[in-house]
Order: structure tokens, then sequence, then C-alpha cells
């Protein structure tokens, strides 16, 4: 038993013990301000792109203390449009939501870059090469000799049990022309397998590659997952085997998704090319290559 | 917005963190600085790595920086009885370990460590964190999280000692 009037001589685990217990009881700051949320006001500032004195809500006061570039303007004009096409038509397929984070800083060529390519249409684009490519950060060389290792694709596998480790009917595009897949990775569920680039199949950013294609249920996983399209992203919608799906190409997106844990896990740095990605039968998939979008749709199709 | 539903997830524990590493700042603003921060450094967050230790970690050198621009030091407290959450007893008699009088000596001990002392015993025992999540809040290695408690641990022993750890009325 402790000895209750004397905290000198108590053990190493005595005074943990004690300590985790006062941790218990100490008093936490009160709710300041009611209704007071600090992850809603950080949104707030993050989208117009405020990184000065804290705004409170209702009050606007702080952002009227310098005047918003014009550009800024018009990329928080193009993203609220785009946000407001978003919450109409819904974007995302089963297992993907798509949402957009403007970034934070106010950069006037970040912003001219939404306002120019931020635009949402459900039609088909005339020439999808005229898209903003912006250049990617060279990676270091990966590491492991698989191709698509240091992409954080996950655990490799024998391709020939992708079936059996995605736990669904795996669909391949036909060979010739893609080829065979070199690869396969798994992570929480998903199998990506990573074809080898080739004349059907361009080299991505991640030289060696020429096609990423993920597959999973989105049902097996409780949580979803959310592309975070950056201003210069440009989202369409495309047809792929009668289902609606999205065709995601310029600035690199990041992908976020909510493990089984509930904790959010950021994939944002294996992002190597342009996306499609659409659901079929309760699977949704998600392929990334350097193809055009009439390509990309084409080898979609083609999934056998 | 998927930002803010991320953070907010990790709100009340953000919140308390920004309280104990800095107890007399406005810890809802310090925590709203850190979330602004912490977007704009989402493209340096490791993939696959945990989020909660990288964004506790924000929100802790958010409020250091304050403390420090502060230049005030002021201490936790015990909250009252008035705070205590439904259903959030104290702790039993015979499950206390300390008394209320010794609750209240020992929470002086640690206020009156050095910050580095105190961040640490806040980071592993008040926010009860794992010895890997003290070390990335508190940005030193993992190896030297354990040493780093064992001085806390010996000075606040020596801070207790000198007052031979007995409230006034012994």
């Amino acid at each position: 038993m402790t000895d209750r009037r004397a905290l000198g001589p108590l053990s190493d685990d005595e005074l943990v013990a004690a300590l985790t217990e006062l941790g218990d009881e100490l008093a936490m700051p009160p709710r300041a301000r009611a209704g007071d949320d600090p992850a809603l006001r950080a949104r707030q500032r993050i989208e117009v792109g405020q990184r000065g004195p804290s705004a409170h809500p209702g009050s606007w006061a702080a952002l009227r203390r310098r005047p918003l570039r014009r550009s800024l303007v018009l990329a928080l004009v193009a993203l609220l449009a785009l946000a407001a096409v978003a919450a109409a038509i819904g974007f995302g397929v089963p297992g993907i939501r798509i949402v957009f984070a403007p970034q934070a800083s106010a950069d006037p060529s970040g912003g001219a870059t939404a306002s120019a390519s931020a635009r949402p249409t459900a039609r088909p684009v005339a020439d999808p090469s005229s898209s903003v490519r912006p250049t990617v950060p060279v990676r270091p060389p990966a590491s492991g000799g698989l191709l698509g290792s240091g992409l954080g694709l996950g655990t490799p596998f024998a391709v020939a049990d992708a079936s059996t480790v995605a736990g669904l009917q795996i669909r391949l595009p036909p060979d010739p022309p893609y080829g065979a897949p070199a690869a396969a990775w798994s992570l929480d569920g998903r199998v990506s397998l990573v074809w080898p680039a080739s004349d059907a199949l361009p080299t991505l950013r991640e030289p060696g590659i020429g096609l990423i294609l993920a597959q999973f249920r989105a049902s097996i996983n409780p949580g979803f997952f959310e592309k975070i399209l950056q201003p210069g992203t440009e989202i369409n919608a495309v047809v792929v085997d009668g289902e609606v799906g999205w065709w995601i190409s310029g600035a690199p997106h990041d992908l976020i998704f909510i493990d089984p844990s509930g904790e959010p896990v950021f994939d944002s740095h294996r992002i190597v090319g342009d996306t499609l990605i659409w659901a079929r039968r309760g699977v949704t998939y998600r392929l990334e290559s350097d193809l055009d979008r009439a390509a990309a749709t084409a080898l979609a199709v083609s999934l056998r | 917005m998927a930002y803010e539903e991320l953070v907010r997830r990790h709100q009340e524990v953000a919140i308390r963190t920004a309280h104990l590493f800095a107890p007399d700042g406005d810890a809802e603003d310090a925590v709203q600085e850190a979330f602004v921060k912490a977007h704009a450094a989402l493209s340096r967050f490791r993939a696959g790595a945990p989020f909660r230790p990288w964004l506790l970690r924000i929100v802790a050198n958010e409020a250091r920086n304050r403390r420090r621009s502060a230049g005030r030091r002021a201490g936790l407290a015990l909250r009252s009885a008035e705070d205590r959450r439904p259903g959030d007893a104290a702790p039993s008699p015979e499950s206390a370990v300390l008394a209320d009088e010794q609750r209240a000596w020992l929470l002086g001990a640690v206020n009156r460590l050095r910050d580095d002392d105190r961040d640490a015993i806040a980071a592993r025992f008040f926010l009860d964190l794992s010895e890997a999540e003290t070390a990335e809040i508190l940005g030193i290695p993992r190896g030297t999280v354990k040493s780093r408690l064992s001085r806390a641990l010996a000075r606040l022993r020596e801070g207790l000692g000198a007052t031979d750890g007995r409230p006034s009325d012994d």
C-alpha cells in the first residue's frame, strides 16, 4: 500500500502510476468560444489561402484586412463551382470519394492554374493532351528490383495469386498487346498489378512502368478512399462499360483512405500518372497510366 | 471537405496536447494554426505512416513556439469537481494512488520542472502516448525517450524530495 503521506518514497512504478492518474485529473481548457471548432476554422483559412491571424466563425474581418489577389479570387470561384458540381452530381465510385483540397498557399501561379484548368464537365475533352502537366519532383530510384517497389503499393506477392489475394476475380487486359503484369502488390485488401512499359503502354513518370491497375472490393473496407484534387487537376466524367467513371488528369492528386482502424492513411507519394477510376459489379478499379483518355478507356473496356 | 474531417478525428487530443505543452496559451487557437500548417505540409507526410503522431508533433511544436514567445510560465491545474464529465468519477479512495493533497503536490513538482522534462512527462503519461509516439511528438530519437523520461522522473523525484513530498499540513 502506498504511503499516502509522502510522495518521496514512491517506487518508479508507483510514481508512473501516480503521474498517469494525475493526467486524468488535469483541467483541460474550457471550450472558450461556444461552437468554436479549430478544424472548421482551419478549413476556412485553407480555402482562401489565408495564413494570417485566425478568423473566428462568422467574422470575416480578418480576411478583409488584406485584399485577395485576383487570381486567388478566380481560383476560389472555380473551386466553389467545382464543389457545387461535385455536390450536385456526386463525384466518386464505390470505395473512392473525390474531394477537392485547395492548396493552402496563396501562390498566384497556383491560383491561375486552378482557374484555367479546374473546369468540371461531364462532356468529353477535345484534347486531353492540352491539360496542364506540371513537372513532378523526381523520386530517388526504387531500391527493390520488383516493378513498382518504392511506390507504397504494399506487399508483393505472386501475380498468379492475384485473384486469391484480392478475394475477387481479377480482370486483365488482353495480352497482346498489353503484355502480362510483372508484379503484384497488396495493401489493405487493394491489389495492384504493375505492367512494364511497352509499345502499347508508354512509360510513366516512374521509369519502366507502363500501367498500374488496382482492383478492390469497396465493401471489404469499411472506410473509404478519397482523391484529394489540387488546383491544376482536371476531372471529367467518362463512361466505362456503361458505368460512370472519372478521368483525373493534370496535376498530381493525393489519395487518402481510411484504414479499418479508422486511421487516415495518406497515399500521396505513389501517384504516377493520369488516372481512370470506375466501378463494375461491386469492384472498384483504378487505372494509372500515361495513356490518353480514349486509350485508357479502351483499355478499361478490354478487361477480361 | 476531407481534410477537415480528418483532423477533426484528432481534434480533442490535439487540444489536449496544445494545452499540456502550453498551459498559458489559447489551445484552440494553437490547434487551428497547427491544422493549417499540417495541411501545407501534407506533401511531406510519409506515405503509410501513422497520422496521429505526425499531426500531434505539429501541434506540439506550435504550442511550444507560442510558449517561448509568450515568455510566461504558468502551470497545469487540476480540474475541479464541476469539470468532471458524466460518468467520469474521481478515482475511488481504494484505487487511487494519490490522496487529493498529494495530487496537488505532485502537480506542483511537475510544474516546476524544466520545459523539456515536463514535455516528456506530459507526452508519455498525461497523453498516454507510446514510446514511439512520444519520440515523434518530441522530435527526438526513439532510443532517447527512455533516458529523457528517466531524467525527468529523477528530477521530479528531486523536486518532491526537496520538500520531503509532504503537504504542508504534515
